[in-house]
């Protein structure tokens, strides 16, 4: 889990910001995730606000159901990329991970409506765990590559999915074993007692698809396990099951060898010494437990603290403002 | 000598022996001596396992000491500590579950050899020896005749009949011996049980009752067992 970054940015190891991200030249593509709700959109839009500064041109993806793009940046974006307005160099897209397969199921039972073995078989390949947000991503992934945006960053949809689709190959390449070794053996029998010709046909074609996702995603995962190309931000909430989340996905990454060495903690309270608000002081309070706590567990990752602001963050405007706290590290008012 | 009369009793009572202790339990016992007495790469390794287990077992009890809330660095440094040992341990148990299978078919082979197999060549060997003679007249002619079976001369007992004669012997003995010594075991339990119903005071007669009946049907059940 120990974060592979190049020297001079171990010399600061301990820089409360996500500069080393911006500093990372190669870095193609860049994860953002945590639980639900601890603000991983609005970092992601303001992570790539920043990267837009230094790059020539970023995209940010949701894969996230519940689409948050267009909420913060006030514009309606769609599954092809965009460009966002008032950010130079900064497109964006959202993708509906259960969008595609269904596209692709109602294509082939228009296509074939009456080939039972054919569709016997799609029934099982769409069957394997998994396999609709592969696809999807697979889909969007296909398109990223032939564009030449320099830097993608998700923002992924609450922790298990995204992992869940990081473990794809190996999964899906022994059920597409299976799979095809099973229509290998019964296609033409059942073909034969029913009477039917030409299976090969729309049948092929499905596995010839699933075979060019399987491919796309094993070489894009070579990508995602490389730290020089690919960086996963963890976002998370001062609070004891958002931290228990977040150290589960650090390990669960180490575990797919993927490089994480930078934590965003959203939310930090930060009420003036005269205030009298009991509540913000009661959670100021253990909101720096855990906050001590995170300084201690993760001591070679960058850890931001971002402040909890007293306004929605929406709006180009906005964002920018905010992000700027993710270089910067924001100072509270004394 | 070492008759063939005594041959046959005691391969008999060998495979009676062997077939209440189950082939089973003799593979499981031969493993464990074998890792724990007999250095080889196994052994290493089951060695490794027990220090593991019982490391992750004081770590267990070291995080359940510690509040995840109120020091959480040092709860997650626990857990991903006892996460490496989980892996460790699987590791070790899985090349350790292949040998143990492995090793466990050849005792079962090694045990069957010397069970079915040396009843067997006991048989074809002396065949035609006779095991004793038969007192003359004592039987008529076809029932000598069918004790000779298979190739054993007329008169005598032979050494498919011996076997067939003290099996049932022994087994009978075994499942005799067995029955009582339960019996027993149950007679005394019972009778414990009686003694502390009666000290109770008030001594309920139906619930004596009741315990007797049931150690009784356990019994039966338990011989049931054994004949099967």
């Amino acid at each position: 889990m120990a974060a592979i970054v190049s020297d001079d940015i171990m010399d600061e190891a301990l820089a409360p910001t996500l500069q080393n991200i911006l500093d990372q030249k190669t870095l193609r593509w860049i994860f953002v995730g945590g639980k639900g709700g601890v603000g991983k959109t609005t970092t992601s839009c303001s992570l790539a606000v920043q990267m837009a500064k230094v790059r020539r041109s970023v995209l940010l993806i949701s894969t996230d159901p519940a689409h948050n793009l267009s909420d913060a940046f006030g514009q309606q974006f769609s599954k092809d990329a965009e460009k966002v307005n008032n950010v130079d160099n900064l497109w964006a897209m959202e993708i509906n991970p259960n969008g595609s397969i269904q596209e692709m199921i109602d294509q082939s039972a228009a296509s074939n409506s009456n080939n039972g073995m054919s569709n016997m078989m799609q029934d099982l390949a769409f069957s394997i765990p998994g396999v609709d947000e592969a696809m999807s991503f697979a889909e969007v992934l296909k398109q990223v590559k032939s564009t030449d945006f320099e830097v993608i960053i998700f923002d992924t949809a609450p922790t298990g999915h995204t992992l869940r689709f990081l473990s794809f190959p190996t999964v899906l390449e022994k059920a597409l074993a299976k799979v095809s070794e099973l229509s290998g053996r019964f296609g033409p029998m059942l073909n034969g007692l029913l009477g039917q010709q030409g299976m090969s046909g729309p049948d092929g074609d499905m596995f010839a698809k699933l075979e060019s996702m399987r491919q796309t995603i094993t070489e894009v995962n070579e990508q995602f396990k490389n730290p020089d190309l690919t960086t996963f931000v963890a976002v998370c909430i001062p609070e004891f099951l958002s931290l228990y989340e977040t150290e589960r996905m650090i390990q669960d990454l180490a575990g797919f060898h993927i490089d994480i060495h930078c934590i965003v903690v959203n939310q930090m309270l930060f009420p003036g010494k005269n205030s009298t608000c009991p509540q913000c002081n009661a959670r100021y309070k253990m909101q720096q437990k855990y906050a001590e706590q995170i300084n201690e567990l993760y001591e070679d990752f960058h850890v931001v603290k971002m402040p909890l602001l007293t306004e929605e963050v929406r709006g180009a405007e906005r964002i920018k403002e905010f992000s700027k706290m993710l270089i910067e590290p924001y100072v509270p008012p004394e | 000598m070492f008759s063939v009369l005594w041959t046959v009793i005691f391969v008999v009572v060998i495979n009676a022996i062997i077939a209440t202790i189950g082939s089973d339990n003799i593979g499981e016992l031969a493993w464990t001596l074998w890792v724990t007495l007999i250095p080889s790469p196994a052994s290493k390794k089951e060695k490794k396992l027990r220090e593991v287990q019982k490391a992750a077992i004081a770590l267990g009890t070291e995080i359940s000491g510690v509040s995840a809330q109120d020091e959480f660095a040092t709860w997650a440094k626990l857990n991903r500590k006892m996460d490496k040992l989980k892996d460790e341990m699987e590791k070790l148990n899985a090349g350790l579950g292949a040998q143990r299978a492995f090793f466990k078919v050849q005792v079962r082979r090694a045990v069957w050899v010397s069970t079915t197999g040396l009843k067997f060549l006991v048989r074809i060997k002396y065949r035609k020896a006779p095991v004793f003679w038969l007192p003359k007249g004592m039987f008529p002619g076809w029932i000598e005749w069918v004790l000779s079976l298979t190739s054993a001369p007329k008169g005598s007992v032979s050494v498919a009949v011996w076997f067939m004669v003290v099996d049932y012997a022994i087994k009978g003995t075994v499942v005799y011996i067995l029955t009582k010594s339960v019996q027993g075991v149950v007679y005394i339990r019972s009778e414990k049980l009686a003694k502390v119903q009666v000290k109770a005071k008030s001594g309920k007669p139906a619930a004596e009752d009741t315990s007797k009946s049931s150690s009784e049907s356990a019994v039966k059940s338990e011989s049931e067992k054994k004949t099967e």
